[in-house]
């Protein structure tokens, strides 16, 4: 009997497949599936998966004729194995025409931040609610995934006739900042800080005041970075790409004498690894 | 002066041709015609009394052409706002997506998995 047992359970150890080691599961898949909702049935209209390392940021966009939304996602996985989810909503309604007989649009943005477990998922009601043919929304849900290579994206466009897209990158995040005054060829005054993109660092700089820097998330049709400065609360650079791009150093004159030297690198990249072109 | 003709001063005379007001108010000719159209009526009526009736139906058609009017306007309103209104609103999102369109502002929220 004891060895019918154990044979049972040797065949049965054989049977069930091993699960797979944690440090495998070493990417991150995205699952965006646009489904209606009516009459109590749901139908896919939509489906995309975004597979690749964390980091990976993706954009869901859908087109109409009187309605537009672009959803950015940037993502980063947290020390406790969850995803910290940084969303910016865009969406634009036609609402009606203007007397000059040209299309009037209303605009609305909206900044997101939100934590969210791999037994959790993402909701986008990009009306807002249920209209007359019911409700539209986009589920994304977040996966780990074994692999290697670079990102990918499967795409299954079921109803959707080419008004939905979804488009996955990898940008940087994080952007180190250096600051510095020169007088001639001397360093007077130092300073850095660091920043997620989109997000202020204040820096000051003895004997000029509080520089602002804004290193903004870059579209993922654009590959250079843009970054804002203000001194002191006024403009002092605006949309400034070079700032940024190869991680190279600016010069602004102060005056006469003074040079304020700026560098705003992304990081995890040198000089020689920007990505702007 | 260039006044009406004859038919025209008649026409006017019966509520009709309002655009020849102006030019009556100012020419003293065509007022006398016109009085004299006035006293020719009165005479008639006092010989025919019977004729009354024919000229207060005149008259009071006259009187009912200005409602009748405002009722037509107020027609062509009841019709026209509406059909402005489904305009506008078929230019506020008519697209393919327009029909799950709730009006309302994008939400966003996470949820536990089902």
């Amino acid at each position: 009997m004891m060895r019918h047992l154990a044979i049972l359970a040797l065949l049965l150890t054989a049977a069930t497949p091993a699960p797979p080691p944690t440090a495998a599961l070493n990417r991150i898949r995205f699952v965006v599936r646009c489904v209606e909702v009516s009459g109590g049935a749901q139908r896919t209209l939509y489906e995309a998966d975004v597979d690749g390392p964390p980091g990976t940021d993706f954009s869901v966009r859908l087109r109409d004729r009187g309605f537009t939304l672009d959803a950015l996602f940037v993502n980063e996985l947290t020390a406790s194995g969850n995803l910290d989810v940084r969303s910016s909503l865009t969406t634009r309604r036609r609402h009606g025409t203007s007397s000059s007989s040209l299309p009037l649009w209303e605009e609305d943005a909206q900044e997101h931040r939100f934590v969210v477990g791999f037994d959790q998922e993402i909701e986008l009601l990009p009306f807002g609610g249920a209209g007359k043919a019911g409700l539209l929304k986009f589920d994304i849900l977040p996966e780990r995934s074994a692999g290697a290579g670079p990102m990918s994206i499967r795409i299954n466009d079921i109803h959707a006739n080419g008004a939905i897209t979804v488009n996955a990158f990898r940008q940087p995040h994080w952007y180190n900042i250096e600051t510095e005054i020169d007088e001639g060829a001397t360093v007077v005054a130092h300073a850095s800080g660091r920043t997620f993109a989109g997000n202020d660092v204040s820096i000051a700089l003895p004997a000029l005041g509080n520089l602002t820097i804004t290193p903004r998330t870059a579209e993922h049709t654009d590959p250079w970075r843009y970054t804002d400065i203000t001194l002191n609360g006024r403009p002092f650079a605006r949309g400034s790409r070079a700032v940024v791009c190869r991680g190279e150093w600016q010069s602004f004159p102060i005056d006469a004498k003074r040079t304020l030297r700026i560098r705003v690198a992304p990081e995890g990249t040198g000089p020689d690894k920007g990505e702007c072109s | 002066m260039n006044c009406p003709d004859r038919e025209t001063l008649s026409a006017y005379f019966d509520g009709e041709a309002p655009e020849i007001g102006e030019h009556i108010r100012a020419c003293g000719d065509c007022r006398a015609f016109l009085d004299d159209l006035t006293a020719i009526r009165a005479a008639v009526v006092a010989a025919r009394p019977e004729l009354r009736s024919a000229v207060a139906i005149k008259e009071r058609r006259h009187r009912h052409r200005a409602p009748r009017l405002a009722f037509a306007l107020l027609l062509l309103v009841l019709l026209l706002v509406p059909a402005l209104l489904l305009l506008r609103h078929r230019e506020r999102n008519d697209g393919a997506f327009g029909n799950y369109d709730a009006g309302g502002r994008a939400v966003i929220y996470v949820k536990g998995r089902q």
